[in-house]
């Protein structure tokens, strides 16, 4: 799962519109080893019944955003 | 609340355990648009759990999948919600499709050669029944090792997987006959090579490992055992000869060599009736039906011994994490009136409101079963209970036929005739009202077996046979119940009215002098009597509101008990339980069915279980002579009959048995709630799971006891004492760390720390258009590296 500090880039989707994507923020914390799942892989959060590493970060950056007083917004 | 192992805050949650269904559970959340997108293509897992104050630590209230999504908005201001519905984890195992693993390409009326064994048959063949029926015989060798790489033509459906050793012992009995139908379901998959990569790759671990499915599972023990060592033979019509475990409800002592037929025939008589199956767990759920069992899912699972053998009960406070196992699905047969578990006790300081309904006019004052039966008795014989019409039933007989003189001889076979409408003892009173029902498909079933050669004809036991113990004490227990004339004022003390013959023709547990009757119809007449009680106790129903409970279990019964002597306690079946947890509150909603009252239990007689389970159970005991008497069928010698759950020390002990080993807590009983002699409640201690009566002063307010800060020290006299007193173990979040290696991460300052990194999405953020059914939060193998991978692990 890539995290990075840097300014966030819009892109062009395929159709020609542009997408700005939402960014999630992760505490540092978190980010530790073990503590996040380590896989998003779908074969494995599904038949291993593990957590999927990448719906975690939504999650998380969710949890910030309700008990922020800026709440995110979604595109 | 977890969702995906991350805690997040939640407006309100309802988790709703109803008997006979999976649990359920729905959460509000805070609002949020981009939420409804977490479960588009993916079943993101929830874990609800509470700080249990009693047992100490964080344990679960519910683990499932969220299976559906629901958004609000009201343009008033705090009225959008974002609502989840969730359902029980285990409801991934109806993913595993019949039509996917190939069970059901064949001819479903196709019987197979039972030695031919690749070609296993459809899932509702007489072959894959009978095998079923087989449970489990042992630990699998490596011919029975059933895996994609390695499935031999000689693998034996019904022996365990080795990483199952820890739960043979829970495994034996009925609830081996799951396990044995996912056996051949496997053994079938892996047998044709093109179709076994969903099975192999995907359901079998997902069933076996990711869910625990099997791991978690347990039959009740005590009973279990006696199942798994009286398998009888059963010699398949083309096959060889398999020793199959017979059901309780279909176990008589009366009839023995007919009982594998009835057993086979009917489950799966009532598979074909039962319409299209589609996934492995209806499947299983309906032979469990069919044959008077339930697999109940615990919302709660409890947390016990590992072993569940007699003497390996751990005590209450505390022990190491190897000897531990949380039971999850719990294979048992139908008990509707029987003892309750300890953790479904309701204290007078755990509810505060009670409501019953009692439909007394929809009780019927009589069942009939009308049924054609092929015997030499001739065709379309009607059979009716309780015993009291049977009874009238025959004196019509003789009033017609014969006339009443000074000492009248009926016979049970009398009672299968016309009635000429005599009415019953008890219709004197209310006129009749009759009811017809049907028959239990099983005897219908036992009537069209009838055998052609006297192998395997009817047959009363032997003398030397412990099944003839078993049916003396039945006779013993009918005859102290209605083989005795009751005068207009009974008088007070021991009951020593004697035996009236004439009454006792009509037992039909009777096996002294010339049978009248043959043993199917006898089992017929128990039956219709235990369906007879089910009819009035299935007339009442109450819901009672309770302060939060997660100790109490659906599908098994419950008391419900009152300090006040002007009030009554009540003993029923637990049909669901609710909790409702919100920001100010928290609450439980319990619903009861076949609810009496403590009087009419001790005032009225109704089989506290299927006869067939009533020896099994103990609940009907006596005391048998060394020397029985030499007139077979003579119960004269039995003393101290018992046949109901009060004053029953027997039973209450094997009903200890039965519940320690799933729920980790005994039974009780209600002579022990409840002194009968002063009308007052018992107050109550609690030692090893069992609840002590302590007397009925200990259960007024003058035992109040206080400790030095005016906190309630008499754990009858207060709430948090009541639920000490009842409560169970249930599963830690620390055990499911720990067994299936997931991390939670906690919603607290020490994790949320002000340094953030930025992740962004790779898929919002490319230009990727995604086919309908993906899931923005997983990553997904192109098809060609999935079956490489799946090649690799599993045929390597």
């Amino acid at each position: 799962m890539s995290v990075t500090t840097d300014p966030i880039p819009s892109t062009p989707a395929s159709d020609g519109y542009t997408t700005a994507p939402r960014a999630l923020n992760i505490p540092t914390n978190l980010r530790a080893p073990g503590v996040m799942s380590d896989t998003s892989l779908a074969v494995e959060c599904f038949v291993g019944q593990r957590f999927s590493a990448k719906l975690q970060a939504y999650l998380i950056s969710y949890n910030q955003s309700v008990y922020s007083d800026h709440p995110i917004y979604a595109i | 609340m977890y969702i995906e192992g991350v805690q997040v805050p939640f407006l309100s949650a309802s988790v709703s355990q109803v008997y006979g269904d999976l649990p359920t559970a729905t959460v509000d959340i805070p609002p949020e648009s981009s939420l409804l997108d977490i479960t588009r293509g993916y079943q993101p897992k929830i874990h609800i759990v509470y700080e249990d104050r009693i047992a100490g630590g964080w344990r679960l209230l519910f683990w499932g999948v969220i299976t559906g999504t629901s958004y609000g908005r009201d343009r008033e201001p705090g009225s959008t919600y974002v609502s989840f519905t969730c359902s029980h984890k285990n409801l991934l195992v109806r993913n595993v499709l019949l039509d996917y693993a190939g069970w059901t390409q064949t001819d479903s009326t196709e019987i197979l050669d039972s030695e031919n064994a690749l070609r296993v048959g459809t899932f509702n063949s007489n072959y894959t029944i009978v095998e079923a029926l087989r449970g489990l015989t042992g630990m699998a060798e490596s011919k029975d090792i059933l895996s994609a790489s390695n499935v031999s033509p000689e693998a034996d459906t019904s022996k365990l997987a080795p990483e199952l050793k820890d739960s043979y012992d829970r495994l034996i009995g009925v609830p081996g006959c799951v396990v044995n139908l996912w056996n051949q379901l496997k053994k079938f998959a892996y047998s044709n090579g093109s179709m076994n990569l969903n099975i192999s790759s995907m359901m079998a671990p997902l069933v076996e490992d990711g869910l625990g499915f099997f791991r978690r599972m347990s039959g009740h023990r005590s009973l279990e055992y006696a199942l798994q060592f009286s398998k009888e033979p059963y010699c398949h019509e083309r096959g060889t000869e398999k020793d199959i475990i017979i059901p309780p409800a279909f176990q008589n002592p009366l009839l023995s060599a007919v009982k594998g037929e009835i057993a086979a025939n009917t489950i799966r008589t009532q598979i074909n009736q039962s319409g299209e199956y589609t996934d492995y767990l209806t499947v299983a759920q309906t032979f469990l039906n069919s044959i008077c069992y339930d697999m109940i899912t615990l919302a709660s699972p409890s947390e016990v011994s590992m072993s569940p053998l007699a003497g390996d009960a751990l005590p209450d406070e505390g022990y190491t994490g190897r000897d531990r196992v949380a039971i999850e699905t719990i294979i048992k047969p139908q008990l509707p009136f029987y003892y309750s578990p300890v953790c479904n006790v309701l204290l007078p300081r755990m509810y505060t409101a009670v409501n019953l309904q009692q439909q007394e006019s929809s009780v019927p004052t009589r069942l009939l079963a009308y049924h054609s039966v092929d015997n030499s008795g001739g065709a379309n014989q009607l059979y009716r209970g309780p015993h009291t019409i049977r009874e009238s039933t025959a004196y019509g007989a003789l009033l017609k036929n014969k006339g009443i003189v000074s000492a009248p001889q009926v016979t049970l076979r009398d009672t299968f005739s016309v009635s000429y409408n005599v009415p019953g003892k008890y219709e004197q009173g209310t006129g009749i009202r009759p009811v017809k029902t049907s028959l239990p498909w099983w005897l219908a079933a036992v009537s069209i077996s009838q055998p052609t050669n006297d192998n395997r004809a009817e047959k009363v036991p032997s003398s030397t046979d412990l099944a003839y113990i078993e049916a003396l004490k039945m006779a013993a227990a009918w005859d102290e119940r209605y083989s005795k004339k009751t005068p207009q004022e009974p008088a007070p003390g021991p009951d020593t009215r004697p035996i009236d013959p004439d009454k006792q023709r009509l037992n039909p547990y009777n096996l002294k002098g010339e049978p009248t009757v043959d043993g199917f119809q006898r089992m017929l007449i128990a039956a219709l009597d235990y369906e007879y009680a089910k009819s009035v106790a299935g007339a009442r129903s109450a819901s009672v509101e309770c302060v939060f409970n997660p100790y109490i279990v659906p599908g098994y019964p419950m008391d419900v008990i009152d300090d006040s002597p002007n009030h009554p306690c009540f003993h029923g079946l637990c049909t669901s339980v609710t909790h409702s947890i919100t920001a100010n509150s928290i609450s439980t909603s319990v619903s009861m069915s076949a609810v009496m009252t403590y009087a009419e239990m001790s005032n009225f007689y109704l089989p506290p279980v299927h006869p067939s389970l009533q020896t099994t159970l103990k609940v009907i005991n006596a005391e048998v002579p060394e020397k029985l008497s030499d007139t077979y069928g003579d119960t004269a010698g039995l003393k101290n009959v018992r046949s109901t759950i009060l004053q029953n020390p027997e039973a209450k002990a094997a009903a200890d048995e039965f519940y320690r080993s799933v729920l980790g807590v005994g039974a009780a009983a209600v002579d022990e709630l409840f002194d009968f002699k002063s009308g007052r409640v018992n107050g109550l201690a609690r030692n090893s799971g069992q609840l002590i009566p302590v007397g009925i002063h200990q259960g007024t307010i003058e035992a109040s006891q206080k400790s030095s800060n005016g906190g309630e020290l008499n754990d009858y006299l207060s709430t948090s004492g009541n639920l000490r007193l009842v409560h169970r173990k249930i599963e830690t979040l620390a055990s499911i760390k720990d067994k299936f290696g997931l991390n939670f991460i906690d919603l607290t300052r020490e994790n949320y720390n002000e340094s953030v990194l930025k992740y962004i999405p790779p898929i919002s953020a490319s230009g990727m258009m995604l086919e309908p059914g993906a899931s923005l939060y997983l990553d997904y193998l192109e098809t060609p590296d999935f079956v490489n991978l799946c090649k690799k692990r599993d045929y390597a």
